[in-house]
Order: structure tokens, then C-alpha cells, then sequence
């Protein structure tokens, strides 16, 4: 590209190297494609704004950015969105989705923004619990208690999903 | 580790890959919106600060701009519609004020109320004036007067002049007060008139009253020795505007002076109950004396305040009011003036308990404080001589507890008393020009810092984790 600057550029490649692993995050903060592509672009574009300070390991940045984001955005719409279920659900692989992968996206649907974002962070990002409470700003304590809280919840809306899994965990709360 | 959910939340993941990004992923946009909203922050920052700073310029420049305001001319007044008002209010804290600047015009009385300074919640004793012309409210800061003796104060007889003491740094090494002269404030020009006394260790005041002409105040005073004693002093009379001094032939010490036969008068009858009545411009003395006996029957060693009526066929005075079983307290007493003799000596009103003596009202009543011989509560009464008759003349409406301290300016006592206004009560001074844009300005400052603080910490945070 001509007429840009090397800042500018090199967030072009990290944009565009970046993306799509950044966007299977999102998809799994946010649970539907609309608000994924929504809160990624978000947070890029707030990666933009320091692009010279983080210009060296952006993606650490920008994830956080995700997670916090996620949390906020909910934070100020106030009025939790009702999950429509299913129905909520792009269907435009039906003949190879799962019942289980159907399963957790309702139920997922069902947990707080921060519940779905901590169980993200430990279950998808494989974090321990003092890395996730790096990543949020919490205390460990906050972890643990927040996924106690967001298992159960998982337990009560889809008791199928967990039917195998191990029990949860009755760890002290800090 | 729950396998079983990792491995859901990974099949999970995929899906978002089954919708396929429309094109390349819109990162010059991204780049572009970015920076946009970064400058836009800055922005919006400095344009706060901004407004910030203009607000509180814009909150200062009416407080600094009272030192700076150009001298008004004197106070304009129709000399006919010049009265005292019928009824007294203690005005607003947040009352306008007086000063060289700003000249009331003529005023019909002057007291005392409770005053609160903007930036204090305690209230101090202050003196007001109220104009004669339209019954308005003024407090008087009164130029360089002295501090230690602020009850003392007179307004001349016609209203124009208010005569005080003047405060300063005594020349000796021990100054036992800080009056150092007298001043007077004109109240039409706004003009102050000064006179220094010299003095180690400050004077100590006794009197100070208006001639009848209202042309020269009449000072007495004495120099302090000790913290406890001082030694007498002249009485003199001032001409503010030529600054002329003259040594008045009248006793050394006295502290309530009376007015009538074209003088100042001042009591004797613990001597031999005589009068003196002296011409503050000739320094001219008269004596007139009762018999002994009926000065003894006046006063018993305690008489002051003579007034004579504006015919000099009368006069009255504070003197005895026995009250049984040996006590007493003051009365006003009349006397008929005949030649040199004061004779024919009269209580009046024996159910009321004698405060001041404030002027005549006309050729047979007098204008007088007093209260209730069995009540509580001051009263401004007037006797008739005549007939003896005490009528109520001028309410006042003041905080409970307090005095008034009243003095009239007497030649208008004599017109018809007129309808008295009840002074506004604006609200704090401060509250139109310092506390609305102050609390505005502290309102969005404290709201962008908040968000500001916020802000920086969060996006010190996700740098801070994200160097890890």
C-alpha cells in the first residue's frame, strides 16, 4: 500500500493474520456472528488508537480489550437480552451441527456476560485461574467463585451437557 | 479439567468460521475510525479543560471586578421626600454595603444587626443604615474604623454624615488600642474626612456627637496609660472639611451628649445640676441649673441626655425612675426652660423604663428607646410632654436578643414619618456568581476526571497484561 505510514501498516498485517483466530474468540464471547463481528471490530479499532504502544505484541491487547468489552457492552445496554434459544442461532450448517455444540450455545446464551467470558477464558483459552484473574482485573478467589457460579448455571440449563463432566468444584470464595 | 466443555467450546469456535468473511477484513477502516476516535478524545479533553477554565475565569471576574469599579457619583435624592420610616427590619447579611465607592444617599437612621460575611457562618454586630430617601438597606463598612470601639457611632441631624472612630497603629511600642483619631463618611459623596491623633498607646473614646448644624462632630477622648486607666483628654469639635480643630470648654469626660439651644449638651447634676449647653462652631457656653432640690428629685447623681425642644421652651432628660424600696432605674424627665432655670421637673410615663433619648418629633413630643417597666422588649415611644401620653411611633422587626442601637437623624424626625419597606432577602452572594458555576465546574470536572481515571486504568491495565 502506498501513502501509509509503517504503524499503519503493520496493523494491516496483524489485522489481517489476526482476524479469523480473533474471531472464533468473539464468536465464543458472544454467541451469534452479528455481535462477534461487532465486538471485534471494536476492539480493533481501540487497538488502533495505541497501535504505538502495543505495536510490538498486539494480540494480548486486543483479547483483553474482547473480554472487558464484552462485559461492558452488556454493562450499558442494562436490559440483559433475552436468548431466543435456538432460534438465536445461525443455521447455516445444520446438517453437520451437533446436539451438544446446539446445547452449549443456548446455555451459554443463558450465563452473564462474565460467566460465559470467565468459562472462555478457563475452557477455551486453557488459563489457569491466577492467569484469567491477570486478564480480568479480579482476585483468583473471583475466578473460582465465578465459574462455581457459571458450571451450576450450565448444570440447571443443560444438565445433558455436563452430564459427564467432572463435579463442580466447591471451592471457597475469596 | 472439563474436557467435555473445552472440547464444546472449541467445536463451538469452528462454527464461526462456517460464515465466511465478506472480502478482506476492513482494516483500513478499522485503523482509520481508530485514530479518529482517539483524536476526538483529545479533543474532547482539551475543549473541557477549556470550557473548564473559562467558567472559572468567568466566576472570577465579577469577585476581582468589585476592586475595580469606577467611582459612581453622588448619591441623587429629592430633598423633599427625605423621612424615617415608620417601621425597622435587621436586613439581609447579603444587604449592599456602603462604602466609598458606593454612597447611600441620606440616611434616616442608623443600627445595629447580626451580619454574616460570605465566607464565615458566624455573625458579628454591624451597623446599617437605612436611606431616608427610598428606605433602603445599606451595611456600612465604614472606612478605617477602628475595630475595638464599634459601638461607637453618630449620624448628624440631618442625616448626610456619619462621624467614628478611626483605627491605626498607636507609636509607642505598647498600644493598649487601635484608635488612633476620628473620621467621618459622607453618605451623599461617599467621601471619607479624616483626623489622626497622635498617640502611644492608642485613645481611649468616650463620646462622639453631631452639632445641631451637622457641620462639626464633637469628640471626647482620652489617652490609654495602662491596659486599665487612661488619662483624660480634651473635647474638641471638628470641621471635616477644613480639618479645623477646636478645644471645646466641656467637661473631660463624658459619654452621652444631648442636643437643643443651637448646641451639644452635656449634664452636670451630680455637680449642682446644671446644664451646659456649648456651640460646637464658637465654642460658646451657656449654664442653666434646676434648684437643688429638684435636681435631687431628677436624678440623684445620675442625669444625662438633655434635649431641648426646637422652641427652647422645653427639654427633657434621662434621669430617676424610682422603682420602691429604695431601687431605681431611668425615666425621662421634662422640665419648662425659664431664663437660666430648668424648673418645674416631671416624670413621664412611669410604666416605662427610659433606654435613650432620640429627639424631638415635634415642639411637644419625644422621640424615645425604652421598654416595658414589667416587660421585656425595646420600644420606639414617643411622651408628650404636654399631656404625659405615650404612644408606640416605630416598629422594628429584629432578630430576638438583639438591640438595635438606634440613632435618627433628628431633623427629619420632624417631617411625617413614612411607610417602612421591608428590606429583600437576596440569597448568598455567592451562590449566583461562585457556588452555581463553581458546582457546575466541579460537577464536570469531577465527571471527566471519573471517566478519565477510568479510562487511563483500564488501558493501563490491558497494556500492563498485555506486555506480560
Amino acid at each position: 500500500m502506498s501513502g501509509i505510514s509503517r504503524e499503519e501498516e503493520s496493523y494491516h498485517a496483524f489485522v489481517t493474520a489476526r482476524y479469523a483466530a480473533l474471531r472464533r474468540t468473539a464468536y465464543v464471547l458472544t454467541g451469534n456472528h452479528h455481535d462477534a463481528e461487532d465486538l471485534l471490530q471494536t476492539s480493533l479499532m481501540k487497538a488502533a488508537g495505541v497501535w504505538g504502544r502495543i505495536s510490538e505484541r498486539p494480540e494480548p491487547y486486543v483479547r483483553r480489550v474482547m473480554y472487558h468489552e464484552n462485559i461492558s457492552r452488556w454493562r450499558r445496554r442494562r436490559v440483559a437480552e433475552e436468548p431466543l434459544g435456538a432460534h438465536d442461532v445461525v443455521r447455516d450448517d445444520d446438517s453437520e451441527r451437533s446436539w451438544e455444540r446446539l446445547m452449549l450455545t443456548d446455555a451459554l446464551a443463558r450465563l452473564t456476560p462474565k460467566q460465559r467470558t470467565v468459562l472462555v477464558l478457563r475452557y477455551y483459552e486453557d488459563l489457569t485461574e491466577a492467569q484469567a484473574a491477570a486478564v480480568m482485573g479480579v482476585r483468583p478467589g473471583t475466578i473460582k467463585s465465578q465459574t462455581r457460579h457459571a458450571l451450576m448455571r450450565l448444570r440447571q440449563v443443560a444438565p445433558d451437557l455436563l452430564a459427564r463432566a467432572d463435579p463442580v468444584p466447591e471451592a471457597a470464595e475469596t | 479439567m472439563n474436557h467435555q466443555l473445552s472440547e464444546a467450546f472449541h467445536e463451538l469456535a469452528e462454527q464461526a468460521t462456517t460464515t465466511p468473511i465478506s472480502g478482506s477484513p476492513p482494516s483500513h477502516e478499522l485503523w482509520q475510525r481508530g485514530r479518529r476516535a482517539r483524536r476526538r478524545r483529545l479533543g474532547a479533553s482539551v475543549l473541557v479543560v477549556g470550557v473548564a477554565a473559562l467558567v472559572f475565569v468567568g466566576a472570577l471576574v465579577p469577585i476581582v471586578g468589585d476592586s475595580s469599579r469606577t467611582t459612581p457619583p453622588p448619591a441623587t435624592f429629592d430633598e423633599s421626600r427625605l423621612a424615617v420610616p415608620d417601621h425597622i427590619w435587621a436586613p439581609s447579611s447579603w444587604a449592599r454595603t456602603a462604602d466609598e465607592a458606593h454612597p447611600p444617599g441620606p440616611l434616616a437612621l442608623i443600627a445595629s444587626a447580626p451580619r454574616q460575611k460570605p465566607w464565615l457562618t458566624t455573625t458579628t454586630e454591624e451597623w446599617y443604615g437605612v436611606s431616608a430617601a427610598d428606605q433602603t438597606y445599606w451595611w456600612l463598612d465604614l472606612p478605617g474604623r477602628a475595630t475595638e470601639e464599634p459601638g461607637v457611632l453618630a449620624l448628624s441631624p440631618d442625616g448626610r454624615r456619619v462621624g467614628y472612630f478611626l483605627g491605626g497603629e498607636p507609636t509607642g511600642p505598647r498600644a493598649h488600642s487601635d484608635v488612633t483619631g476620628f473620621a467621618v463618611y459622607d453618605v451623599v459623596t461617599g467621601e471619607t474626612y479624616r483626623h489622626s491623633v497622635p498617640t502611644r498607646r492608642g485613645l481611649a473614646p468616650y463620646g462622639i456627637a453631631w452639632g445641631p448644624d451637622s457641620d462639626r462632630l464633637v469628640v471626647s477622648y482620652g489617652q490609654y496609660l495602662t491596659p486599665n486607666s487612661s488619662a483624660f483628654g480634651p473635647t474638641v469639635a471638628w470641621d471635616p472639611y477644613s480639618d479645623h480643630v477646636e478645644v471645646l470648654p466641656m467637661p473631660r469626660s463624658w459619654d452621652g451628649a444631648g442636643m437643643g439651644l443651637g448646641g451639644i449638651t452635656v449634664c452636670e447634676m451630680d455637680v449642682e445640676g446644671t446644664v451646659l449647653v456649648v456651640e460646637p462652631a464658637t465654642g460658646h457656653t451657656r449654664r442653666l441649673s434646676f434648684s437643688v432640690d429638684d435636681a435631687r428629685s431628677v436624678a440623684r447623681g445620675a442625669a444625662s441626655e438633655v434635649y431641648f425642644n426646637p422652641s427652647g421652651t422645653a427639654a427633657v432628660m434621662k434621669g430617676d425612675l424610682p422603682l420602691g424600696e429604695g431601687a431605681s432605674t431611668s425615666g425621662l424627665h421634662a422640665a419648662v426652660v425659664k431664663g437660666r432655670r430648668l424648673v418645674e421637673p416631671r416624670l413621664l410615663g412611669v410604666n416605662w423604663q427610659l433606654n435613650r433619648i432620640l429627639g424631638w418629633v415635634d415642639d411637644e413630643r419625644v422621640l424615645t428607646e425604652a421598654h416595658p417597666r414589667n416587660g421585656y422588649g425595646l420600644r420606639y415611644i414617643t411622651y408628650d410632654v404636654r399631656t404625659g401620653a405615650v404612644d408606640p411611633a416605630i416598629r422594628h422587626t429584629d432578630p430576638p436578643g438583639r438591640g438595635l442601637q438606634a440613632s435618627f437623624a433628628q431633623d427629619l424626625l420632624r417631617r411625617p414619618f413614612v411607610a417602612g419597606k421591608a428590606p429583600p432577602r437576596p440569597w448568598h452572594p455567592w451562590w449566583g456568581w461562585a457556588v452555581v458555576p463553581c458546582g457546575l465546574l466541579a460537577g464536570l470536572v469531577l465527571s471527566f476526571a471519573r471517566r478519565s481515571v477510568r479510562w487511563w486504568r483500564d488501558e493501563q491495565r490491558l497494556l500492563r497484561e498485555s506486555d506480560r
